[in-house]
């Protein structure tokens, strides 16, 4: 049985944010049962970028030249080439598109347990390695280890673990791999016959939001949606949407918060006509402040929050706007 | 005698349910007819429900389909709607399904049940009311057609339909007789006048129906000739069993609502529903709910197996509009003064509620027939 | 061309939390989206489109629904020997199953399911059968017997491109509207049998099935979100709108 840890870095950026992040946490677990981290990396060679990798806390770096375009397939199999070679003990993955179908292939192929979307990975009292991810529409944090199986794998998710540079006492070393397998074995199957790039609606990040205004179902018309969108540009704050208005088409869907949406952490959360369903909170459970503006006084979101405000939402707007022009 | 509904009851239930919220509760449409959700209940294959494969309805029995109702009813908000569908199911169609010849199945069936054409019944005239016997539209013969003339008021569906099924008189007094015919709107000297504004129900638009020498073919007579009488009281067994039925789904909604509030709203420091005055209230809906369920579900068994309930529709008419209007009123007073608002949709369901004591046979009517019927069993 | 479409059913009170349903169970979102796309698959070609659903004999229900929206057959996998299976074990006994049917060309799958939320049985089941994955499909433009075209989504770009069966594909996007069918449909569906495999049937290793076959266990939940005492704010919609002024310009404090 290995003894290794393994970081598989990202296809397309080997030293990204994402894997930092990873080989973070693998430092800290090799650490705690002594094992080496490996950074498994294939692309054009980069000293800085390996340096990156050995900064935060990569023993050893296994790369494989890749100076053209490759596909995923091809990549996976390299790869899986590796982790053949290592046979280690864990394996942890950027939970990405090409992540999470690395982590799939490799742990269907090596009989590997797999988590999904881990946002933690440590030792439990016994010293056996557990992994922690959200579950069930996210209202659940669920343990899982692993059973039957001597590689442990894990795809992780970004900003769930802080990069932090380790003090490192020796060199990291450096693997040359050479890829012998037979070239893009499956990959004649896909052949793109054109790319449309999407209209980048300019990347709206709604974590950047210290403030958001959310609308939900109770918004009923376009009008009242642009208001909110006018006061809550005076105030200073984002404005979300529940899955609901996302499907009426009244926000853009990435804007939607909520379980099939993003999470976010405001500091100052006020919903309008946002019933409260649990799939809609676990988007919102990190917001410090949560204002709830509502005509049902039943509506669950008042379970939730902070300020609770049950009365018509247009009434409670026309004063909002008179404030906030005032 | 069985009272719990079997699997595919239930399955069928959950079906129309989850139609009805899907595609049938559309405010834009709680005050006018809407042509793109009849295409929805078309397709849906609703309107075919006890109308034999053959035909390509589905051929359910009358107990699933009260099942049935009662779910719409409670699912589909616009009560006018649901009207509207009542109107063209139970008393044109069935009445061709029912009485009609091979010929006039044939021809009127498959349309109606795919939702192409659109049904109603005309009776009523403007002194002819809950005294539908004393209907002066005529039918006089003429070679290979009857050719009808007069005028028919109140009409539901008037505006929209397609095929009316009308009652004339073919033989006068003293031993007047009536006949039903299938009239098409297309029949020249066939016309509709303006859709009559009510108090509820906008979703089913009502007018007159004017017949001016309107030559009706031979073959268009449901029926036999002078048999329209008939006809007429099966018709009114079918109105009052199926039109009521979906009030039942509409009591439950309003008690729902109602215990949302009760529980919910909490005055003097606790919820209104710990007053009896409150909670009694929403006793009372219950009662009424189980107690016209069961009769529903006997009238839907008589019919099943072929017999008359006559007697039955008329008590169950009569029981259900007293308590669907008074759950209504009882609702809006424990919403308090929300209710009366037009942004909470109880005021317009006692508005819909509230012609329920009169359409179909007043309910003075069904209390002189109630007695009527358990006198001659006296005597 | 003869295609598999696999289908988990999700326990009904997970996509309605609060409503009672008839159904125990429903076809999960993502596959439901799958589904539909596929189904139209079947006014571009001659095609055989069948269910495979490995789940409790209750998932009946939702298979008769997906004939009577146009699939041509529907295969229950069940047997003990299955329950408990993690993607690991899910895969295998999936590719076992599709391996039975046969002269299969392409597989469908959606995006991932929402219980189990890992996304992974599409890529194990690929791999089993070593066919090519093709994740985050939105539409199949135009099929051929031997190849589809179809329209990718992803983060930054749309990629149209060609696809060689056999193959899986797997759709990015999910469904919640149960599927519209006509009553007629589903009467005539009713009537049709539905297969069902179990562990003999698919002659599987069954070391590799079940809680046996799997590679992890839940150890244990933890519910997360908290309650908060219920605090409502008295007065009129201009006192409440100045609070709310007040708390989003930081002049209020929660206290």
């Amino acid at each position: 049985m290995g003894k290794d840890i393994v970081v598989i870095c990202d296809s397309q950026e080997y030293d990204g944010e994402h894997v930092l992040q990873i080989i973070t946490k693998a430092r800290s677990l090799g650490d705690k049962c002594d094992s080496k981290v490996s950074a498994l990396c294939v692309g054009h060679w980069d000293d800085g970028k390996a340096d990156n990798l050995f900064r935060y806390g990569a023993d050893n770096i296994v790369f494989c030249r890749q100076d053209q375009r490759f596909d995923t397939p091809y990549f996976v199999e390299i790869i899986a080439d590796m982790v053949k070679q290592i046979i280690p003990k864990i394996i942890l993955v950027p939970a990405t598109v090409i992540g999470k179908m690395t982590a799939a292939i490799l742990s269907t192929r090596f009989e590997a347990g797999l988590t999904a979307d881990c946002i933690d990975i440590d030792f439990d009292e016994t010293g056996e390695l557990y992994f922690s991810r959200a579950a069930i529409n996210d209202s659940v944090i669920a343990k899982i280890k692993c059973i039957n199986c001597s590689i442990m794998m894990g795809t992780v998710k970004k900003d769930v673990f802080i990069k932090k540079e380790y003090d490192r006492r020796e060199q990291g070393t450096i693997e040359e791999f050479t890829y012998n397998g037979i070239e893009e074995k499956r990959s004649d199957s896909w052949e793109v016959l054109e790319r449309i790039e999407k209209e980048v609606k300019k990347d709206i990040d709604i974590n950047s939001y210290k403030k958001v205004f959310c609308i939900g179902r109770g918004v009923k018309n376009k009008e009242t949606l642009e208001r909110i969108y006018s006061i809550a540009e005076k105030c200073g704050a984002g404005v979300v949407g529940t899955r609901a208005v996302v499907e009426e088409g009244f926000i853009d869907k990435a804007r939607q918060v909520g379980q099939s949406g993003k999470s976010i952490s405001p500091h100052i959360y006020v919903s309008f006509g946002v019933s409260g369903a649990s799939q809609h909170m676990v988007g919102i459970k990190n917001a410090e402040i949560i204002v709830a503006v509502n005509t049902d006084k039943n509506a669950a979101i008042f379970d939730y929050a902070d300020y609770s405000m049950v009365d018509n939402i247009e009434a409670v707007l026309n004063e909002l706007e008179k404030i906030a022009e005032a | 005698m069985e009272f719990s509904l079997t699997k595919e009851q239930k399955e069928f239930r959950q079906e129309i349910i989850d139609f009805a919220r899907e595609n049938l509760n559309d405010s834009r449409y709680y005050e006018e007819f809407s042509m793109d959700m009849w295409k929805k209940v078309s397709d849906f294959g609703l309107l075919g429900i006890t109308i034999g494969e053959e035909y390509g309805g589905l051929g359910e029995s009358y107990e699933t389909a009260a099942i049935a109702f009662e779910s719409l009813g409670y699912a589909c908000k616009n009560n006018g709607f649901i009207f509207v569908i009542n109107n063209h199911i139970w008393v044109s169609q069935n009445i061709i399904y029912l009485y009609g010849s091979k010929e006039l199945k044939d021809k009127y069936l498959p349309v109606m049940v795919e939702g192409k054409k659109i049904g109603a019944i005309a009776i009523t005239e403007a002194e002819a009311g809950s005294d539908a016997f004393s209907m002066t539209t005529n039918a006089v013969e003429d070679g290979d057609y009857y050719v009808l003339n007069g005028t028919k008021m109140f009409i539901s569906n008037g505006p929209i339909a397609d095929i009316f099924i009308v009652f004339a008189v073919t033989k006068e007094a003293p031993d007047k007789k009536v006949t039903a015919f299938v009239v098409e709107r297309s029949f020249e000297g066939v016309s509709t006048g303006k859709d009559i504004e009510k108090m509820g129900l906008g979703a089913c638009p009502t007018s007159e129906l004017i017949l001016n020498n309107v030559r009706v073919p031979k073959e268009n007579v449901i029926g036999k000739l002078n048999s329209g009488g008939n006809i007429m009281t099966g018709a009114i067994e079918w109105e009052r069993c199926f039109e009521f039925a979906p009030h039942i789904g509409v009591m439950q909604r309003v008690m729902e609502e109602s215990i949302k509030q009760a529980n919910g709203r909490k005055q003097f420091g606790k919820p209104i529903g710990v007053n009896q005055s409150v909670s009694h209230k929403i006793a009372e809906m219950e009662v009424g709910i189980e107690m016209a369920r069961l009769m529903l579900y006997k009238i839907a068994w008589l019919k099943d197996n072929k017999k008359s309930a006559y007697l039955e529709t008329s008590i169950f008419k009569l029981f259900v509009s007293e308590n669907y209007i008074k759950a209504c009123r009882d609702a809006m007073q424990i919403l308090g003064a929300y209710g009366y608002t037009k942004e909470y949709d109880m005021e317009r369901e006692l508005r819909d509620a509230l012609a329920c004591s009169i359409y179909s046979g007043t309910n003075e009517m069904q209390k002189n027939t109630i007695y009527n019927m358990a006198n001659a069993r006296c005597i | 061309m003869k295609i598999v479409i696999c289908i988990k059913p999700i326990k009904s009170e997970l996509i309605y939390p609060n409503e009672s349903r008839v159904e125990d169970f429903l076809m999960n979102p993502y596959d439901l989206y799958a589904f539909e796309k596929t189904i139209e698959l079947k006014k571009l070609i001659d095609c055989k489109i069948i269910c495979l659903c490995m789940g409790p004999m209750s998932s009946k229900a939702l298979l008769q629904k997906a004939i009577a929206a146009g699939a041509d057959e529907s295969i229950i996998l069940n047997d003990d020997m299955f329950r408990g299976s993690d993607t690991v074990a899910t895969s295998y006994i999936l590719a076992k199953a599709i391996e039975k049917i046969g002269n299969v060309d392409m597989i469908v799958c959606g995006r991932r399911t929402i219980d189990g939320e890992t996304g992974q049985v599409v890529y194990g089941i690929g791999e089993r059968l070593n066919y090519y994955c093709l994740p985050d499909a939105a539409e199949i433009l135009d099929a051929q017997d031997s190849a589809i075209k179809v329209k990718q989504v992803k983060e930054t770009e749309i990629i149209i491109g060609k696809l060689k069966t056999p193959a899986v594909v797997a759709f990015y996007d999910f469904v919640v509207t149960q599927p519209q069918i006509s009553l007629l449909a589903l009467k005539r569906a009713k009537k049709k049998d539905i297969i069902v495999w179990n562990a003999a049937d698919l002659e599987v290793d069954a070391s590799k099935c079940g809680l046996d076959g799997s590679k992890t266990k839940v150890l244990n939940v933890q519910k997360e979100i908290v309650k908060k005492p219920k605090s409502y704010i008295e007065g009129n919609a201009e006192e409440k709108a100045e609070l709310l002024y007040n708390i989003i310009t930081g002049k209020a404090h929660n206290s």
